[in-house]
């Protein structure tokens, strides 16, 4: 049931996370989405892979696996975010110095 | 050419940026449904599990459902020999019992089972932590076996009434029914898996020659099995062997050598008798002959059944290693004249995985395991049955530690062992699906094994898990079928 919530709550987030850059100006790139995609899949991974361990009876190997798939999936994950975010903040800017191709629509 | 290829782009429909991102959506969401599937028992594997139940319990001549990633083949990993094999003696040839006096003398013999005595006296006086009176108690209780309460024999209780004594016929299937049938009722007796292996003129040398208690076993042209003083005697007609593995508890077996991880050994055996006794009268009740084990280790070489019958692999520590339960289990047999479909051995990478890992040799304390890269023909003494390519283990070592040392039955190698794990992540489940296909990442994987830290852990934090019952989980490797 966990895991059922926590898809449809990604699902959700995405979805209003899409509809939401649609009315922005700012545009987010196909790479930023995949690497997005590839971040929230590896921190649900490290989710499973801790609470299995916990429940193996495993906290050293629990631990080991925040360290080991949640920290990098964090970390592309942030990438992923922190992107677009810097892009529209420049674009916020009076005289940004953002360039056209910057704030050109995904296709 | 080209303008085809350009009108072809021209009349695929484009993907608005809106369509993309309800898809990304979409996608998203079906991933954490995807995860959601692989971290429990997916409502597809419980749906045809129903399926085959539905279907009379399964594929014909399978042992049950396994993980997608164990494949099936015609000859078993180890390689055999079986021209150069011959049956063994469990009682002459094995350290076991009084077989350990013909390596290490008589002298020494009675010595380490002195030695181990005065240890564990010593120890309890101590204090010393993992020896403890509470600890050495809990491993004598669990030694009993349960064999007090419930003897178990070759001819079985002899207990139910056979068709015969209803008057009725007995029961008649073909051999895929007859197999799924015994695997569907052994597993309800506390079976985890279950085998079969056809009795033929190699696999007899199988069967040892002689039992533990020092009484012969002999195949005779008879219709009824029966004992004496001297033998013990399977009728020709009896060709089938069923063999099948109980559960030991991989968090209890973790604190080996101490105590009370390895009574997880003598607690699993105490299961044995209802298995035995329960498969003996259910197979006299249907009008056939179970011949069981007259003791521990009785009748034949488990593993090797074991490996023939596709329960498992043979590993580095010369035990079965399964793909469901690693090491984590003990090998019984049964003789019975219902046939039965053979199941095929299976090559789950296993094998090869031993090849590189190496873990259970690096921590055995006596060095009683082999270093080398490949398993090999010659056994290193008498106690190893030859005619397979193995590696073959120092046993006079590892039993004289087992006495000397901590004065249990150790189990350290079962412990380190990498499959030796349980499967509530998928992480596991990744890593064993892709040793199956491929040794690149073998040694990676011991790595990281270590790395996690499933190493052993102190009997004083033991005694506050919150087990289950017997500390296994019956629902381990069910619900694993593609």
């Amino acid at each position: 049931m966990m895991w059922l919530v926590l898809g449809l709550l990604i699902g959700a987030g995405a979805v209003a996370l899409a509809q939401r850059t649609r009315r922005s100006s700012t545009a987010i790139r196909w790479y930023e989405w995949l690497l997005g995609a590839l971040g929230v899949i590896g921190l649900l991974l490290t989710l499973e892979a801790t609470l299995g361990h916990q429940a193996e009876n495993e906290p050293t190997a629990a631990w080991m696996s925040v360290v080991t798939l949640g920290l990098p999936s964090l970390i592309v994950l942030l990438i992923g975010v922190v992107l677009p975010w810097r892009r529209h903040r420049a674009s916020l800017r009076p005289h940004s110095e953002a360039t056209a191709d910057d704030s050109e629509p995904v296709a | 050419m080209s303008t085809e290829h350009e009108h072809e782009r021209t009349e695929q429909p484009r993907v608005s940026r809106r369509g993309f991102l309800k898809l990304s959506g979409a996608a998203t969401a079906a991933t954490g449904a995807a995860v959601a599937a692989s971290g429990s028992r997916s409502a597809e594997a419980a749906a045809s599990s129903f399926a085959d139940a539905a279907n009379g319990g399964g594929d014909a001549g399978s042992i049950h459902a396994r993980p997608w990633w164990v494949r099936e083949v015609d000859e078993p990993t180890t390689e055999i020999d079986w021209a150069s094999k011959e049956r063994i003696s469990e009682r002459g040839h094995t350290v076991r019992g009084p077989g350990l006096a013909q390596y290490v003398g008589e002298e020494r013999a009675e010595e380490i089972t002195e030695i181990a005595r005065e240890n564990k006296i010593q120890r309890i006086r101590d204090n010393e932590p993992g020896y403890t009176l509470r600890d050495q108690a809990f491993y004598d209780a669990a030694g009993n076996f349960g064999f007090a309460v419930a003897p178990i024999s070759f001819l079985g209780p002899q207990t139910a009434e056979t068709p015969e004594d209803l008057g009725v016929d007995p029961w008649q299937g073909d051999p895929v029914e007859n197999a799924n049938m015994i695997r569907a009722a052994a597993r309800h007796f506390g079976a985890a898996t279950v085998g079969f292996v056809e009795l033929n003129e190699d696999t007899r040398k199988l069967i040892y020659n002689e039992d533990p208690d020092g009484l012969e076993v002999v195949f005779e042209d008879v219709d009824e099995a029966y004992e004496t003083d001297e033998k013990r005697v399977i009728p020709e007609k009896a060709r089938w062997v069923i063999v099948y593995t109980y559960q030991m508890s991989e968090e209890t077996m973790r604190i080996a050598p101490d105590p009370v991880g390895a009574a997880t050994t003598s607690v699993a055996y105490s299961r044995f008798p209802q298995i035995q006794n329960s498969l003996q009268d259910f197979l006299r009740g249907l009008g056939y002959q179970g011949l069981g084990e007259a003791s521990i280790n009785a009748l034949g070489i488990g593993p090797a059944f074991a490996v023939l019958g596709g329960l498992g692999e043979l590993g580095r520590f010369n035990r079965l290693i399964t793909p469901e339960y690693g090491p984590m289990v003990r090998v019984q047999k049964m003789v019975t004249d219902l046939p039965l479909e053979p199941t095929r051995p299976i090559d789950a990478g296993i094998l090869e995985f031993c090849k590189s890992c190496k873990l259970c040799a690096e921590y055995c304390p006596p060095d009683a395991l082999s270093f080398e890269d490949e398993p090999y023909w010659e056994p290193l003494g008498g106690w190893s049955s030859p005619g397979h390519k193995a590696w073959f283990e120092d046993a006079p070592a590892c039993i004289e530690y087992w006495r000397t040392g901590p004065g249990t039955n150790c189990g350290i190698c079962f412990a380190v062992c990498p499959y030796a794990k349980k499967d509530e992540t998928v992480l596991h489940s990744l890593v064993k699906a892709t040793a199956s296909r491929t040794s690149l990442f073998n040694g990676f994987f011991t790595q990281m094994d270590e790395l996690f830290g499933y190493g052993e852990r102190d009997t004083e934090s033991w005694w506050g898990l919150d087990l289950p019952e017997y500390g296994v989980d019956t629902q381990r490797g069910r619900g694993q079928q593609a």
